[in-house]
C-alpha cells in the first residue's frame, strides 16, 4: 500500500470541500440569477398571454362592431310626404267633410335607439341587470329570407332577393351558452356553461317583419312592439330549421355595453343647430316621436319620421380574462352594470362617461383600470345614407 | 519545488457512483419534465391549428360578401398510415360560380368551383375526428374528390371525400347535402341547427374517437348557420 495515502485522504478532508463562506457566496450568486431569470420568464409570459388573448379577444368584438355599423349605416325609414287634412265637420248626410291643410311626414317604419330598459327603455320587460348599456332596432334592405331550396330541382334562389326590407337590432344581454353551445360538452367536466355578457343580434327575416302586421299598425301608436320578441326568441333548442329558427343571436362574447348617441350633423346644411345633442339629449331617439325625451323646440313635427343625421357609436369589449372575472364575481359584475346603468343618461356628457381625455379619463374607462379590467372601446360615427334632414 | 504526488490527480477525478447519481438525476428530470413539454407543444400545435382554421372561416365569410357570391370551404377526409380510420386532415376554399349560358330561348347553368388558394393541411398529428357527436355538422355521406383532372378541385390525396360548408352572400353558413350532379341544378344546401353546428380539432390517439375517448385537450369550433359567426370551446375555459 502506498505509504502516502493516509495523508491524503487526511488532507482530502481538510481540503476537498468548500467552505460555508464559498457555499453562500455561489447560493445567493444563484439565487440572485435564478430571480432575474424567473422575472424575465414571467414577464414574457405575461405579455404573451395579454397581447394574445388582446388579438383574440378583440378580432371577435371588431368583426361584430363591424357587422353592426355595415348594417346599421343602410337603416332607412322610407319617409314619403302625406297631406294632412284638416276636419271642417260634417254635412247633411253626416259625411265629415275634410280639407287638405298641408303636407306632413309619414312613414311605415320605426328607427329606436336609447337604454334597453326603465322609463324610456326599448324593452317593455327584462331586467336591469341583463342588458347593460343601449340598443338599437331599425329597419333595413338586408336581404335576409327563410326561403331555401329544398332539392336540387326545386331551388328558391334568393340571391338577388339582397334588398329585401328586414328588422334589425343590437343589443347586449347577460346569460349562459347552455342552449346553443355543443351538446357533447355537457357529458365531459372540463368545459362548463359560460355566463357571458354578449352583444346579441336580432335579426327576423323578411317574411317575419313584425312592422308590417296589422297589429302593429299605425306605427306611431305601435311604437317598439315590432321587436319585442327580441328578448324571448333567443336561439334555445336544437329544432331550429331554416323557416323557423330563433331570431336573436350573439355575434360576440364579452361585450360590456353599447352606446349610441344620435347626433345633429353639425356640417349638414340648412341647420342653425350647434349643439350636436340636441335631437336626442337623453340618447333616447324614437322616429315616432315628435320631440325625443329632453328634446324641445323645432318645427311642429319636430324629428318625427326623420332617422337621425349620425350615430355615434361605442362598443366597451373585454376580454376573455376580464369576461371571466365578470363570470365568477357576482360583485364586481353588478357594480360594472349598475355604473353602466347610472353614467350614460346625459348625451352631452359622453365624453366624460366614457373615455374622457389621455389627462382625465372618463368614468367607465377609469372603473375598468381601477379594476385592472382588459377592455378595448370601439367607436364610429355613422353618417346615416337614408337621412334626409331639415329641422 | 516538489512535483505533486500521484494520488492527488487520481483524487480528481469523478468516481463511478458519483458520475451514476448525476446521471440517474439528470434523466430523472428528463423523466419528469419530457411529457410535460411534450403535452405542451402538442397543445400548442392544437391552438395554432384552430385559431388559423377560425380565421380561415371567418376569411371565407368575408369573401363570400365581398365576391358577392358563395365561398365553399370543403374539409377532405382520409385515411393516413398508420392509422386505419378515417378523418378530416385538410381544407381549402373554393368559390362557386354559377355561369348562365343562353341560346336559342334555352337557358342553362351549371355549378363551376374556382379554387381560392392552397390546401391547407393540419399539423402532424391534429385532425378532426369523423364521429357524429364530436362533429356533427361534418357527419354524413362525403363527395368523392378523387381524380387529379377534376376541374372542381382536387385534394392531391387519392380516395379522399370531402364534405362542404357554403357561406352565402347574406353572410349564412349551410352544409352542403348534396352536390349538382347535372347541369342545371344546383347543390342542395341545408341548415344545421345551432347547438349541431360545430366540429371538433384533437390529437390523433391512433384510433378512432368518440366523447369517451376524446383526449383531454380539444378546440371545438362552432359555427351559426344564420349569421357565419364562429365561436370556439376549450377545456379550461371559463
Amino acid at each position: 500500500m502506498n505509504p502516502n495515502q493516509p495523508s491524503c485522504a487526511r488532507r482530502r478532508g481538510n481540503r476537498a470541500g468548500f467552505t460555508l463562506v464559498e457555499l453562500m457566496v455561489s447560493v445567493t450568486v444563484l439565487v440572485i440569477l435564478m430571480l432575474i431569470v424567473a422575472n424575465f420568464v414571467s414577464l414574457v409570459q405575461r405579455t404573451w398571454v395579454r397581447s394574445n388573448s388582446r388579438v383574440s379577444q378583440f378580432r371577435e368584438a371588431r368583426i361584430a362592431f363591424d357587422l353592426l355599423t355595415r348594417n346599421l349605416s343602410q337603416a332607412t325609414l322610407n319617409t314619403y310626404w302625406e297631406n294632412e287634412f284638416e276636419n271642417l265637420g260634417n254635412d247633411s248626410a253626416g259625411q265629415v267633410i275634410t280639407k287638405a291643410k298641408n303636407y306632413i311626414r309619414q312613414s311605415e317604419l320605426q328607427f329606436v335607439c336609447g337604454p334597453t330598459v326603465g322609463t324610456n327603455g326599448l324593452f317593455q320587460a327584462g331586467a336591469a341587470t341583463d342588458f347593460p348599456g343601449h340598443g338599437v332596432f331599425f329597419q333595413a334592405p338586408l336581404g335576409v329570407t327563410s326561403l331555401v331550396a329544398s332539392s336540387n330541382s326545386n331551388a328558391a334562389d334568393t340571391e338577388n332577393l339582397v334588398n329585401l326590407m328586414c328588422g334589425r337590432g343590437y343589443f347586449v344581454e347577460w346569460g349562459s351558452d347552455e342552449s346553443f353551445r355543443p351538446a357533447f360538452l355537457s357529458q365531459l367536466q372540463t368545459v362548463p356553461p359560460r355566463f357571458r355578457l354578449r352583444l346579441m343580434e336580432f335579426s327576423p327575416t323578411a317574411e317575419q317583419n313584425q312592422i308590417y302586421s296589422p297589429a302593429f299598425r299605425p306605427i306611431v301608436d305601435n311604437s317598439k312592439r315590432w321587436f319585442q320578441g327580441a328578448i324571448t326568441s333567443v336561439t334555445q333548442s336544437g329544432d331550429e330549421t331554416a323557416a323557423n329558427r330563433a331570431f336573436t343571436r350573439p355575434v360576440a362574447e364579452n361585450i360590456l355595453c353599447l352606446i349610441i348617441s344620435p347626433q345633429n350633423s353639425t356640417a349638414g346644411a340648412g341647420t342653425a343647430a350647434t349643439n350636436p345633442f340636441s335631437i336626442a339629449p337623453q340618447f333616447v331617439y324614437d322616429s315616432t316621436l315628435i320631440n325625443n325625451p329632453g328634446a324641445s323646440g323645432g318645427t311642429a313635427q319636430g324629428t318625427r319620421h326623420l332617422l337621425p343625421p349620425l350615430l355615434k357609436v361605442s362598443m366597451v369589449a373585454l376580454d376573455h380574462l376580464a369576461g371571466e372575472q365578470l363570470s365568477a364575481n357576482q360583485t364586481l359584475r353588478q357594480e360594472l352594470i349598475s355604473t353602466v346603468g347610472s353614467l350614460f343618461q346625459t348625451a352631452s356628457r359622453l365624453q366624460e362617461d366614457l373615455e374622457g381625455t389621455p389627462e382625465q379619463p372618463g368614468a367607465l374607462k377609469s372603473l375598468l383600470l381601477d379594476k385592472r379590467l382588459n377592455f378595448r372601446i370601439f367607436t364610429t360615427s355613422i353618417a346615416l345614407k337614408q337621412s334626409r334632414w331639415s329641422l | 519545488m516538489k512535483p505533486r504526488p500521484q494520488p492527488s490527480i487520481a483524487r480528481a477525478a469523478f468516481t463511478l457512483i458519483e458520475t451514476l447519481v448525476v446521471v440517474s438525476i439528470i434523466v430523472l428530470i428528463l423523466a419528469l419534465t419530457g411529457p410535460a413539454l411534450l403535452r405542451t407543444m402538442q397543445a400548442n400545435k392544437l391552438t395554432s391549428a384552430g385559431d388559423s382554421l377560425v380565421g380561415f372561416l371567418s376569411e371565407a365569410q368575408q369573401l363570400a360578401v365581398t365576391l358577392n357570391s358563395p365561398v365553399e370551404v370543403r374539409f377532405y377526409k382520409y385515411v393516413v398510415q398508420p392509422d386505419s380510420f378515417e378523418s378530416f386532415r385538410s381544407y381549402q376554399m373554393f368559390k362557386v360560380n354559377t355561369p348562365t349560358t343562353a341560346s336559342g330561348g334555352n337557358v342553362t347553368f351549371e355549378e363551376l368551383f374556382e379554387p381560392i388558394g392552397q390546401v391547407f393541411r393540419l399539423p402532424e398529428g391534429v385532425l378532426i375526428p369523423f364521429e357524429a357527436e364530436l362533429s356533427p355538422i361534418l357527419d354524413g355521406e362525403g363527395f368523392p374528390d378523387s381524380s387529379e383532372d377534376n376541374p372542381n378541385g382536387y385534394s392531391g390525396v387519392p380516395d379522399a371525400e370531402y364534405v362542404a360548408l357554403r357561406f352565402m352572400t347574406d353572410g349564412t353558413c349551410r352544409r352542403v347535402s348534396a352536390v349538382a350532379s347535372d347541369a342545371n341544378q344546383v347543390s342542395t344546401l341545408s341548415f344545421q341547427p345551432l347547438n349541431l353546428s360545430y366540429f371538433t380539432l384533437a390529437s390523433n390517439i391512433g384510433r378512432e374517437m368518440d366523447v369517451a375517448s376524446l383526449p383531454k385537450n380539444f378546440f371545438t369550433i362552432q359555427i351559426d348557420p344564420f349569421n357565419g359567426k364562429s365561436r370556439t370551446y376549450r377545456p379550461g375555459q371559463n
